[in-house]
C-alpha cells in the first residue's frame, strides 16, 4: 500500500516538475528571443544607417564581441563581414532573413548551430543603394539552458523523493489505521470510509453464511458424536496418515485414551503386531479383521479402507465388536457336542462288549442274568441320557409353553413316587414342607425342575441324610427349595454347575450315576417360567437349591 | 521444506519405535503366555518375533543414520535421535532376551511348582515395565518414565525370591537340578529386560530433559 502510493506520488511529481519545466522553458524562451530580436533590430536601424552614411568606412570604427555585422550587396554576395573573409563566404541570398530584407525591407531568423548547443539570430534590413546589412548575435541555445538545469533538478528530485516518502507513509498510515480498527465480527456497525460499505456488507453476508456452516457442522459433528458414543462397538476412524480423525468413547475405553489423542497417530493407542498387520493388510486389500482379547473380553475389530469415488486413500474405519458371548457360547456348543458323543459312546460300550461276549457264548451260565442286567441298565441309561438331551433341546429351541395352573403339592408327591425307592436304597429321608400356593406356569417343566433338583440331592447325600422340599412365599417371590446334607459343591464349581455335562467330580458321577443335564435342564425350564435359580452350599455340609418364581406368577 | 521433510522422518521414527516397542511387548506376552502352557507353537512364535524386532533395530539405526547426516539435526532434534538410536539397542536385546526365555521354556523339563509360579510373576512384573517404558516414550511423560526406573526394584526383589526358593528347594532335594537351573537362567534373563526397560525409560527421560543420570541415581 505504502509502496503504491509513494510510487504514483513520484510519478506525479515527476510528470509535472517535467510539464511546468517544458512549458516555462517555452515560454520564456519566446519571450526573451522576442526581445533580444527588438534590441537586435534597433541595434541594427543604428548600424545600418550609418553604413549607408559611410559605408566601408565604418567597419573600421567597429569592434563588438556580441554582435556581428554583414554587409551584404542584392546579389547575394558578402561585401563585408565584421568575423570572417568575405572572399571565402558564399553567397547570402538564399538565407531566410536576406532574401525577406531584399523583398521588404527587414528580415530576421533563427538558426540553432549543429550541435544544438548555440543559437544566433539573425535580422537583415536593406539600405537605400539595394544592398542589406545583417546583424547578428549568438546566445545559448534553450537545449544547453536545459542542460545546464540538470544539476539543479536533481536536486528537486531528491527533495520530492524524500517528501513523497514522507507523504506516502503518512498518507498510508492515515488510510489503514481506520481499517485495522475494523470489527470484522460485526462488520456493519464500523464507522469508515463509505467507499468500503459494499465490502463490509460482503463480509456481513459471508460471516452469517460461515456461522450457518459452522452451526450445521457442528449439529452434525453432535448428531454422530452422540450415535457412535452410545454404541457398544468402538469405532475409529482414521485418515490416509493413520492419524485419528474419530474414536468414540467406547473404543477409547478399550484402548485407554483420552480426546488428547485425536489428531495423533493411531499407534500412541495400540501397537500390537496383529494391529499393525491389520493397518498393512487394509492399505493393500481394502479389510482387515482378527480378534484380540483385552480385559478379559475377546473382541473382533474389523478394519475397512474408505476411498472416494476416484478410489483415492481418505482414510481406515475401524470398528471393534465385543464377541466374547458369542466365542464363548461356540465353544460351549463345541464342547457340548463332543460331550454328548462321549456320554453317549460309553454305555453303548458297555452294551456293546457285553452282548457280544454273550454272543459268542463267553460267559458263564451262572453269570449270564448279570451281563443281561448290565445291558439293560446301560441301555436305560442311554435312554435317560438321549430324553435328557432332547428335552433341553426342546428348552433351547424356545418352544412355546401353554401356561396352565401349577399344583406344587400333587407335582412333589408323584416325584417322590418315583424317586422313593432310589432314596431308600441310598437310605436318604425324603420331607417336604409345602405352604399351599399355587402358580401359573408349566406343569411339566416344574416337574423337571422338582424331580431334578430332588433327584440330585438323593443322589449326593451321605446314607442317613436328608432331602427337605419347601415352598414359601418371600419378599422376592415364591421360593421352591431343596435342601440336602450331602456331600456339598466345593466354591469354585459352583459358578459352573450349570453348564452341560459339567461334573464336580467326574469319577464320582459314574458311580453316582446322572447325565450331567440334570441342572442344566433346572435352569432353562426356569428361565422359561421367568425363574431364578440360586445354590448355596458348603463342601461337606449339604447344599441348597433355590428356585424362585416371580410373585406375578402366583395365582 | 527441508524441515518439512524432516518432520515427516521424525514423525516415521516416532511411529517406527512404538511399532519395535510392540513387537518387543508382544514377544514378551508370548513369553507369559507361553510359561503358563508350555505350548510349543507358542516358543515359535517369540522366535518369530525376535526375528521382526532385529528387521526393526537395523530399519530405525538406518533412518537415524540418514537423518543425522542429511540434516544435521541440533538440540532437541538431536536428542530425540540419539535417545533413539540408544533405545533401539536396548529393545532389541529385550527381544533376544524373550527368544532365549522361549527356548528355555522349550528344553524346561516341567511347568509347575512353587519357583516356577514366581517366574510367571517376574514375566508379568517385566510385561508391565516394557509396556509402561513404550508407554512413556509415547506420551512423553517423564513422570512414567521415573516409575518404571522404581519398578526394576520389585523384579529384582522377585529375582532374589526365586533364587531364595530355588536354593531352599535344592537343600530339601525337593528340585530336578536341570529344572532348578532352566528357572535361574530364565529368571535371570526376565531380570535383565527388566534393567533393558530400566534403560529404555532412562533414554525416555533424557529425551524430554536432555539429562541422563549416572548409574545409581535415583
Amino acid at each position: 500500500m505504502n509502496k503504491t502510493i509513494f510510487r504514483s506520488m513520484l510519478l506525479a511529481c515527476c510528470v509535472v516538475m517535467v510539464f511546468s519545466l517544458l512549458v516555462t522553458l517555452f515560454f520564456l524562451n519566446s519571450y526573451f528571443m522576442g526581445m533580444e530580436m527588438e534590441t537586435l533590430r534597433g541595434q541594427l536601424e543604428m548600424v545600418a544607417r550609418s553604413i549607408g552614411q559611410s559605408g566601408l568606412d565604418w567597419f573600421d570604427s567597429f569592434s563588438s564581441d556580441v554582435y556581428r555585422v554583414t554587409w551584404i550587396d542584392s546579389t547575394g554576395d558578402v561585401i563585408w563581414d565584421t568575423e570572417s573573409d568575405e572572399e571565402t563566404m558564399e553567397n547570402h541570398l538564399d538565407r531566410e532573413e536576406v532574401a525577406m530584407a531584399l523583398q521588404a525591407g527587414y528580415g530576421e531568423a533563427s538558426r540553432l548551430s549543429d550541435t544544438l548547443s548555440q543559437e544566433t539570430l539573425y535580422s537583415a534590413m536593406r539600405i537605400d543603394d539595394g544592398s542589406v546589412v545583417r546583424l547578428s548575435m549568438t546566445r545559448q541555445s534553450v537545449f544547453r539552458l536545459t542542460l545546464g538545469m540538470i544539476p539543479y533538478m536533481i536536486v528537486v528530485l531528491i527533495a520530492a523523493l524524500l517528501l513523497c516518502t514522507f507523504i506516502s507513509k503518512w498518507v498510508s498510515r492515515r488510510i489503514i489505521e481506520p481499517l485495522n480498527r475494523l470489527n470484522l465480527d460485526k462488520p456493519l456497525e464500523n464507522d469508515t470510509y463509505e467507499e468500503l460499505s459494499p465490502l463490509l456488507t460482503r463480509i456481513e453476508n459471508q460471516n452469517r453464511q460461515i456461522e450457518g456452516q459452522i452451526e450445521t457442522i457442528r449439529k452434525r459433528q453432535k448428531e454422530f458424536s452422540a450415535i457412535t458414543d452410545n454404541m457398544r462397538e468402538g469405532m475409529i476412524i482414521l485418515n490416509s496418515a493413520d492419524e485419528i480423525v474419530s474414536i468414540n468413547s467406547s473404543a477409547m475405553k478399550l484402548f485407554g485414551g483420552n480426546s488428547s489423542v485425536i489428531g495423533r497417530g493411531i499407534l500412541v493407542l495400540e501397537r500390537s503386531p496383529e494391529f499393525m498387520n491389520a493397518l498393512t493388510e487394509v492399505k493393500e486389500k481394502g479389510r482387515s479383521e482378527y480378534f484380540f482379547e483385552r480385559n478379559g473380553f475377546i473382541n473382533r475389530l474389523i478394519a475397512n479402507r474408505i476411498h472416494d469415488d476416484d478410489n483415492r486413500d481418505l482414510g481406515t474405519c475401524i470398528l471393534i465388536v465385543d464377541e466374547t458371548e458369542k466365542v464363548l457360547s461356540e465353544g460351549m456348543r463345541r464342547e457340548f457336542s463332543a460331550n454328548v458323543s462321549h456320554e453317549l459312546k460309553t454305555p453303548l460300550h458297555s452294551i456293546l462288549a457285553s452282548s457280544e461276549l454273550l454272543m459268542n457264548n463267553l460267559v458263564k451260565e451262572a453269570d449270564k442274568p448279570a451281563f443281561i442286567a448290565r445291558i439293560h441298565s446301560e441301555a436305560e441309561r442311554l435312554v435317560t441320557l438321549i430324553e435328557d438331551i432332547i428335552r433341553l433341546s426342546q428348552l433351547d429351541e424356545g418352544q412355546d409353553f401353554p401356561k396352565e395352573e401349577v399344583d406344587f403339592a400333587e407335582i412333589a408327591s408323584s416325584v417322590f413316587d418315583a424317586i422313593g425307592k432310589n432314596a431308600q436304597e441310598h437310605q436318604v429321608t425324603l420331607s417336604q414342607d409345602l405352604d399351599d400356593i399355587r402358580i401359573q406356569g408349566v406343569q411339566r417343566l416344574v416337574y423337571e425342575i422338582i424331580f431334578n433338583l430332588v433327584d440330585n440331592a438323593v443322589r449326593y447325600s451321605k446314607p442317613g441324610g436328608h432331602v427337605v422340599l419347601s415352598l414359601h412365599k418371600s419378599q422376592r417371590g415364591i421360593e421352591l427349595a431343596v435342601k440336602d446334607d450331602g456331600i456339598g459343591i466345593p466354591a469354585e464349581h459352583q459358578a459352573r454347575i450349570f453348564e452341560r455335562f459339567y461334573r464336580v467330580d467326574s469319577s464320582h458321577s459314574r458311580q453316582t450315576g446322572g447325565t450331567g443335564l440334570g441342572l442344566s435342564i433346572v435352569k432353562h425350564a426356569a428361565s422359561v417360567m421367568g425363574a431364578t435359580v440360586e445354590v448355596a452350599s458348603r463342601e461337606g455340609e449339604g447344599s441348597t437349591f433355590t428356585v424362585v418364581f416371580p410373585a406375578s406368577s402366583m395365582l | 521444506m527441508t524441515r518439512i521433510h524432516f518432520n515427516e522422518q521424525l514423525n516415521e521414527l516416532n511411529n517406527e519405535l512404538i511399532q519395535m516397542g510392540g513387537l518387543c511387548e508382544s514377544a514378551i506376552d508370548t513369553c507369559v503366555d507361553a510359561l503358563q502352557s508350555g505350548d510349543e507353537a507358542l516358543v515359535k512364535e517369540i522366535s518369530k518375533r525376535e526375528k521382526e524386532i532385529d528387521e526393526k533395530e537395523s530399519e530405525i539405526s538406518a533412518l537415524c543414520m540418514k537423518m543425522l547426516l542429511h540434516q544435521q539435526p541440533v538440540a532437541r532434534d538431536l536428542r530425540t535421535i540419539s535417545s533413539a538410536l540408544k533405545m533401539i539397542t536396548d529393545l532389541e536385546r529385550i527381544g533376544d532376551q524373550a527368544d532365549d526365555i522361549g527356548e528355555m521354556i522349550s528344553y524346561t523339563t516341567s511347568h509347575s511348582g512353587a519357583p516356577y509360579e514366581l517366574i510367571k510373576e517376574m514375566g508379568l512384573a517385566t510385561k508391565k515395565m516394557v509396556r509402561d517404558s513404550i508407554d512413556a516414550f509415547v506420551a512423553q511423560d517423564k513422570a512414567m518414565a521415573e516409575a518404571v526406573i522404581k519398578h526394576d526394584d520389585v523384579v529384582d526383589d522377585l529375582f532374589v525370591n526365586v533364587k531364595r526358593t530355588v536354593i531352599d528347594d535344592i537343600n530339601r532335594k525337593t528340585i530336578d537340578g536341570e529344572f532348578a537351573s532352566d528357572v535361574l537362567m530364565i529368571a535371570k534373563y526376565f531380570e535383565r529386560i527388566g534393567d533393558h526397560a530400566v534403560n529404555v525409560a532412562e533414554w525416555v527421560e533424557f529425551s524430554i530433559t536432555g539429562h541422563h543420570r549416572r548409574e545409581g541415581e535415583v
